[in-house]
């Protein structure tokens, strides 16, 4: 895509594909936070209102089920949490806790929907995220059938 | 090839009458006639490789009829399918958007119609629509949701028992409409082989069948040829604990 961000600011995986100017539209709904570590940014079953983008920090992403969990890996600075429950509507499968203190950057659900009417574009970094979610579920299943399943890193700008 | 006389084709995309009620295909008619003018249908007979794991990707294929198996290596070589595409599901989309190989084999299962849109197309139509954003974002949130489920399901499950009961039980959810069908009974449809079975739970064949046949005797599933009634799910699911 033409005028993709390419500047020194910090990257994340959503707004690596974009152009400048979705960027800068999405930068101006950005709302930043700390986090303690142990606190959930996103919760199994719980709706979580907003997008949640890991600036600094270390997150345990596991899929629970009724009694147990899988851990799918950790994320760091970059990953982008939430955005398919606020593209699907769905609750969210994963669970994603601080390890460590997080700070984290978050876009309101309604304050996202808005950016993504006005910029369409965004929807393709959309699909880079998702696809990317999609590559690492498999390249888990690969090694869960081995029965030494290794616990990938979630993906993050440093790994992207 | 499947003759055109033994299988209906799906020419038109404007036209197609399952178009609203597959997640990808319910495009404005703008958008569809995009898509109209970019795809390419072709019909496959079963058993056909629509891609390849490792491949450079090519393109997408919008399944129109007839369903897929999507399967990956392990490295010890071992093939293990990780779901079954149905109508209306779109493949080798990760790869497409991402630019990587194909990161799955997708291989038909029956005759099926499948439209093909090579990937500098398709990326462009991506650009200029944006419900075909939508409509790929919430695939891929389709095919993620599949990934976990799979995870959970080979992740947590203690058994081969328990994961059999699970690929019976989400079968389930999908019946067959059968005319003569006993109260209580769900008729499904499986065009799985039982080493087919096998490669989805990470099992044996000879362990698949064993399991199958223990259903059976305890009468909580029928089996003609590829339908298959479920008999008692409620003992079936007991089985499921995680």
């Amino acid at each position: 895509m033409d005028g993709t961000n390419t500047g020194n600011e910090p990257a994340n995986e959503l707004y690596a594909s974009l152009p400048s100017g979705v960027i800068e539209a999405l930068r101006e709904r950005e709302c930043p936070a700390s986090v303690n570590a142990g606190a959930h940014l996103i919760r199994h079953g719980e709706d979580p209102h907003q997008l949640v983008i890991i600036t600094s920090g270390e997150v345990v992403i596991s899929l629970p089920s009724r009694s147990a969990s899988v851990v799918l890996g950790t994320a760091g600075p970059g990953k982008v949490l939430g955005l398919r429950s606020l593209i699907s509507g769905e609750l969210p499968q994963i669970d994603a806790r601080c390890l460590c203190d997080c700070k984290v950057t978050t876009i309101s659900k309604n304050r996202f929907m808005d950016a993504l009417k006005t910029h369409p574009q965004i929807y393709f970094g959309i699909a880079k995220v998702l696809s990317a979610d999609v590559e690492l579920a498999q390249a888990y299943l690969k090694n869960i059938s081995r029965g030494h399943p290794r616990r990938p890193a979630v993906n993050s700008a440093e790994h992207a | 090839m499947a003759s055109r006389a033994a299988f209906q084709i799906i020419e038109n995309c404007l036209t197609c009458e399952f178009r609203e009620n597959r997640l990808f295909c319910n495009l404005p008619p703008d958008a569809l006639q995009a898509l109209q003018s970019i795809k390419s249908s072709s019909v496959y007979p079963k058993g056909t490789m629509l891609c390849l794991e490792g491949q450079p990707s090519r393109g997408i294929y919008v399944l129109c009829t007839g369903k897929a198996k999507l399967s990956t290596m392990s490295a010890e070589g071992r093939s293990i399918i990780l779901r079954i595409a149905e109508p209306g599901e779109v493949l080798g989309l990760t790869a497409v958007v991402s630019g990587v190989p194909y990161e799955s084999t997708a291989e038909t299962l029956e005759p099926t119609q499948a439209n093909f849109i090579p990937q500098r197309e398709f990326l462009r139509f991506l650009e200029e629509h944006a419900e075909v954003g939508m409509k790929v974002a919430q695939q891929l949130t389709h095919n993620c949701h599949c990934a976990y489920q799979e995870i959970r399901s080979l992740g947590l499950s203690s058994s081969v028992t328990e994961k059999v009961a699970k690929l019976i039980l989400a079968w389930a959810e999908h019946p067959l409409e059968l005319s003569q069908t006993k109260p209580g009974e769900i008729p499904i449809r499986v065009t799985l082989t039982q080493e087919e079975i096998a490669q989805f739970v990470g099992t044996s064949r000879e362990t698949v069948s064993r399991t199958l046949g223990d259903f059976r005797r305890k009468g909580w599933l029928r089996v003609k040829g590829a339908t298959w009634w479920i008999t008692n799910r409620a003992e079936l699911a007991k089985i499921v604990t995680t």
